[in-house]
């Protein structure tokens, strides 16, 4: 019986050895991991705080973008209204002499408005902004689980994660498409939406 | 076209609020006000008398779908025409959207000509 008892002791002592040999091996990988997981706890957050930034720059920009087309397009349809104005003081036999004001002042309002058409095709080109928006606040709110798991991963095994407020005071609620797209083909769209809701109807 | 009627344009964004109001001077619309969501919006049509709405569907606080219903269960604002323009295309939202009761539905980006359409065709039908 002691015999025996000595065996199972040594067993046991062997399995205990190799136990704490696992956990060391384990333990050490986890120091491996554990430096990239709270580097990345805090590149993640720097990463969705630097697409907010251009978010809201690009945002800025297509406004001053707007302010400018506004101030053209009101040029424009001034200028347009003068040609008007000046062709009415003008007497008639002037405007249809060979002076050429008649012609030079409709080819002045023909310019105006292609002015202004143009301006206004860039208006509207500008819905990019905020389809483009959407799409970066999809990408943010992936970054944004990711970060979570970062800190949960690290929490579990007792680890602090960093400060990420200091990175990223506030998260901002969004709410987005995560399928937006900037079509190139936008009326093939528009008529598809149209036989849908025609077959509803 | 009822160019007299006040539109509420309703977008969390504000580069697309101020493309939806100048689109809509374009076409004689000139009285418009802004809401930057459902919310705002149903604030500011207890408060102000409009003849039209424009909503986007995704905002924060309340998003357009949520909107739409509010206001089809307000007698107040039940038959009030709705255009909803969005980048939402799939066919499974539109339905939605107009089974919550939207008169029609405008895929971003949009043109302006689309946009005068669909309001003439909105404002035909009720």
């Amino acid at each position: 019986m002691p015999e025996n008892k000595s065996k199972i002791t040594e067993k046991l002592h062997q399995e205990l050895k190799e136990l704490t040999a696992s956990i060391s091996t384990m333990m050490e990988a986890f120091k491996k991991i554990r430096q990239p997981i709270q580097e990345s706890s805090i590149k993640v957050p720097t990463t969705a705080h630097h697409l907010e930034k251009v978010t809201e720059q690009t945002e800025r920009a297509t406004h001053k973008v707007l302010d400018m087309i506004e101030a053209i397009t009101n040029r424009e349809s001034q200028i347009s209204g003068w040609t008007e104005q000046i062709k009415a003081l003008i007497p008639g036999d002037v405007l249809s002499s060979k002076t050429q004001i008649g012609t030079l002042l409709t080819d002045i309002k023909a310019n105006a408005n292609d002015n202004l058409n143009d301006s206004y095709n860039i208006m509207d080109a500008l819905q990019f902004q905020d389809i483009t928006t959407q799409q970066i606040d999809h990408a943010i709110s992936l970054l944004d689980d990711v970060e979570d798991k970062l800190i949960s991963m690290l929490n579990t095994v007792g680890i602090k994660s960093g400060d990420q407020s200091k990175i990223r005071p506030v998260r901002k609620v969004k709410a987005f498409d995560p399928n937006a797209g900037f079509s190139a083909d936008n009326p093939t769209q528009q008529q598809e939406i149209d036989r849908i809701i025609s077959k509803m109807e | 076209m009822a160019s007299g009627m006040k539109i509420l344009a309703v977008d969390d964004s504000p580069t697309m609020r101020r493309i939806i109001v100048n689109t809509l001077k374009r076409a004689g619309f000139e009285n418009v006000a802004e809401a930057t969501d459902g919310k705002d919006a149903l604030a500011k049509l207890k408060t102000e008398k409009f003849g039209f709405v424009i909503t986007d569907w995704n905002m924060p606080e309340m998003d357009g779908l949520s909107f739409v219903n509010a206001m089809r269960t307000d007698p107040e604002f039940k038959s009030m025409p709705i255009l909803m323009i969005t980048t939402r295309s799939v066919k499974e939202d539109i339905i939605e959207a107009m089974k919550a009761g939207v008169n029609n539905y405008i895929v971003k980006p949009f043109t302006p000509e689309t946009l005068a359409e669909k309001i003439s065709q909105v404002l035909a039908s009720v």
